[in-house]
């Protein structure tokens, strides 16, 4: 039983789950602004393609659009440039950061709803331009709004970038497979993977909470949160 | 190579009934098993508040492969419990979407109005039947909404069984796409139906959602 | 010297079906403090957001130091840094101290440094006596203190005009007194005021002209001796007697 070999695996795994985490959420998170902005104040022609595009990914599965990117896309190229290949890992965080973007630009959106019209008018009052005062005054009042919202979001892709095993990529759940297949210790092998992504949840809920205390102004967001763990 | 729609529709519709009976299966498990871990966390004692609140919290933050795989291999393998694939699905998912579901209920009995608990109490009626015959049948209509967006996702994740080899939509999809070397055709007629059932699904949650409103759930769905 | 700060030529602004705003006129010259009164939902508010354009007038010109700013081509947004304005509501930015409130438009707006700013800021929360106020956020404040917050907001900004939209409508009444004081102050200072309120008081004390508005057009003006002991139309005579039974605040303060 060669737990040096079983760890040095794993940790490989763990390394290459927290990055795809990390690169998803932030991904999501900018690209989700955007596309919130361009939904909730663009041109008819802009509201509308973000509108339909949301609904798009919203309406399928995530693995359907892994699967798009990661296989389909390629084999198409293919068809043209046959040597064309992709890296894994790129392509699944390009599908990922696609997908949470529409999720995310919906708790922007619900947030920027929330605000009342008053402070706009306001900042019109002032003089400042429409960018300003996103950038000044919605956006930092907006995070804050849907900031439980970001923190679901963000235990959702680390479970959800265990897809990414479907294209070989080498990331927990993957890994822990190989050395299942390897020790043939299936059994206690996936209880671990289990513990271990239970682990994470918690200590990213744990990050996030702290955050949400640090940023805390008083007024801005109007319901106390009590949440359970995750 | 070529496969022509004539033979391709047909070995599609398999998947997707598949992904539909799956998905049915699964929404009714997490229906049953909710409900119970719904009310133990709401009305249960310390111990039946702590195991309901332990095991929402564990399915909640295992991504669903991983349960598949605890299913799967570690059951049979530390426990010798065996089971097909398919049961495998059935159970994963529906026990996953459980811990969900028990959230919306648990929402939902506390969005029914106290002074209602009240009035029954007063007349004589005992917790238990309070529960059942007052609070039970109000807090179900507040939860059809959320409850068809669980359904929304559920179907959505019935792609991910295709790991456990069940040949639904998604794996039938890119089975032709592997033939064919057509991602967009095969994987658009994918898409498109699960656009259809869960635009309509959630269309009409919206809709019902308007008349009725849940305090405390807004953003713990991810539709 | 009289030196013109804002002159409303028939202005004129419908809602679908509904012509709220049927052909005002008036002007205001600097260090004048002008009163608007009238009954509520009548077009008043509206009338102030159309002078600086947050409402797109239907017809007529305002002009601003002589310039015309209903034309097109003018930059608004720098015409409202110059027009000061304080509404109902407060509207202060939640997430910002009453400091940055203050001074979120001088940087971003003025473009000035952080140091210009925060001193600007501190002499108008001093003007209107919120200099211990400074690091609060609004929802640590009371109504009055968040209006005067407010005001120093719009005063930073070293505005040619002030418009107010019933400043004291929002707050509970032990409150009002407060932002009444600070509103007398800046006018008894010649601060250039267009003010809309149901605060008679108010208007006696420190108005240079009251404006009467009913029916969508400025129904009477004249000094406030004369509109409010003297007033010549039956509209107006109803309006007030309204008021003195609703109010039963005596005339002087």
């Amino acid at each position: 039983m060669n737990y040096e070999y079983i760890l040095s695996e794993l940790s490989k795994g763990i390394v290459c789950t927290l990055e795809l985490t990390a690169l998803v959420f932030i991904g999501g998170f900018l690209f989700g602004f955007i596309l919130s902005v361009g939904r909730t104040y663009g041109s008819r022609f802009i509201r509308w393609l973000s509108i339909g595009y949301i609904e798009l990914i919203r309406g399928t599965p995530m693995l359907l659009q892994i699967l798009i990117i990661g296989f389909g896309l390629p084999i198409a190229i293919r068809n043209y440039y046959p040597d064309f290949t992709i890296n894994s890992f790129w392509a699944v965080t390009i599908a990922m950061i696609l997908n949470s973007g529409a999720y995310q630009a919906e708790y922007f959106r619900g947030a920027f709803n929330s605000l009342e019209f008053g402070q706009t008018e306001a900042a019109l009052a002032l003089g400042m331009s429409k960018w300003e005062i996103v950038k000044n005054i919605l956006l930092p009042q907006a995070i804050r709004r849907a900031f439980p919202n970001f923190t679901n979001e963000l235990i959702y892709i680390l479970k959800y970038s265990s897809l990414a095993m479907i294209l070989s990529v080498h990331e927990m759940t993957y890994q822990a497979k190989s050395v299942g297949a390897v020790t043939f210790r299936y059994g206690e092998i996936y209880l671990l993977l289990g513990a271990l992504y239970l682990a994470f949840a918690f200590v990213l809920a744990q990050i996030m909470k702290v955050v949400e205390m640090k940023i805390y102004i008083p007024g801005v967001t109007t319901r106390v949160e009590k949440r359970g763990l995750l | 190579m070529q496969v022509p729609l004539s033979d391709a529709l047909p070995f599609l519709a398999k998947g997707a009934y598949i992904a539909i009976v799956l998905s049915l299966l699964s929404i009714f498990l997490g229906f049953a098993i909710g409900i119970v871990v719904a009310i133990a966390e709401t009305y249960g004692g310390k111990v039946a508040r702590y195991i309901a609140m332990g095991y929402e919290n564990i399915l909640r933050g295992i991504p669903l492969i991983a349960i598949y795989f605890i299913l799967f291999f570690s059951l049979p393998l530390l426990l010798h419990i065996g089971m097909s694939a398919f049961l495998t699905a059935v159970i994963g998912l529906g026990i996953r979407s459980s811990a969900y579901q028990s959230q919306i209920f648990r929402s939902s009995i506390q969005s029914v109005d106290k002074g209602q608990i009240e009035a029954a109490l007063s007349l004589g009626m005992s917790r238990g039947e309070t529960i059942l015959h007052i609070v039970l049948p109000q807090a179900l209509r507040f939860s059809i909404a959320p409850w068809l967006n669980e359904y929304a996702v559920v179907l959505k994740d019935t792609s991910i069984a295709l790991v456990l080899g069940i040949v639904e939509l998604t794996e039938k999809a890119t089975q032709l796409v592997q033939v064919t070397k057509d991602p967009f055709l095969w994987y658009g007629i994918a898409a498109v139906f699960y656009l259809v059932i869960v635009l309509t699904v959630v269309t009409i949650a919206n809709r019902i959602s308007e008349k009725y409103r849940i305090k405390g759930l807004g953003g713990m769905i991810r539709v | 010297m009289y030196e013109e700060i804002l002159k409303v030529v028939d202005l004129k602004k419908r809602f679908g079906n509904n012509e709220v705003l049927k052909g005002v006129s008036f002007s205001i010259g600097k260090g004048e403090t002008k009163v608007v009164i009238g009954p509520s939902g009548a077009g008043k508010s509206t009338m102030l957001r159309c002078i600086n354009r947050l409402v797109e007038p239907d017809g007529g010109k305002i002009y601003f130091k002589g310039n015309d700013i209903t034309s097109k081509n003018v930059d608004i947004k720098k015409i409202r840094s110059r027009i000061g304005f304080v509404f109902q509501h407060f509207n202060l930015f939640k997430h910002l101290t009453a400091l940055d409130n203050v001074k979120i438009g001088l940087k971003i707006v003025k473009k000035m440094s952080d140091e210009e700013a925060t001193e600007r800021a501190y002499k108008a929360l001093e003007m209107v006596k919120l200099e211990d106020c400074a690091s609060k956020y609004p929802a640590q404040l009371s109504g009055g203190q968040q209006q005067r917050v407010a005001i120093a907001r719009a005063l930073a900004m070293d505005p040619e005009i002030i418009l107010f939209d019933e400043p004291t409508s929002a707050l509970d009444p032990e409150l009002v007194g407060e932002v009444l004081d600070v509103m007398k102050e800046l006018s008894k200072k010649h601060v250039t005021m267009l003010v809309v309120t149901h605060e008679i008081g108010f208007a006696l004390g420190v108005a240079d002209e009251i404006l009467f508005f009913y029916n969508g057009v400025i129904w009477e003006r004249g000094k406030p001796q004369e509109i409010i002991y003297k007033p010549k139309k039956k509209e107006t005579k109803d309006f007030l007697r309204r008021i003195f039974e609703l109010y039963s605040r005596g005339e002087e303060e």
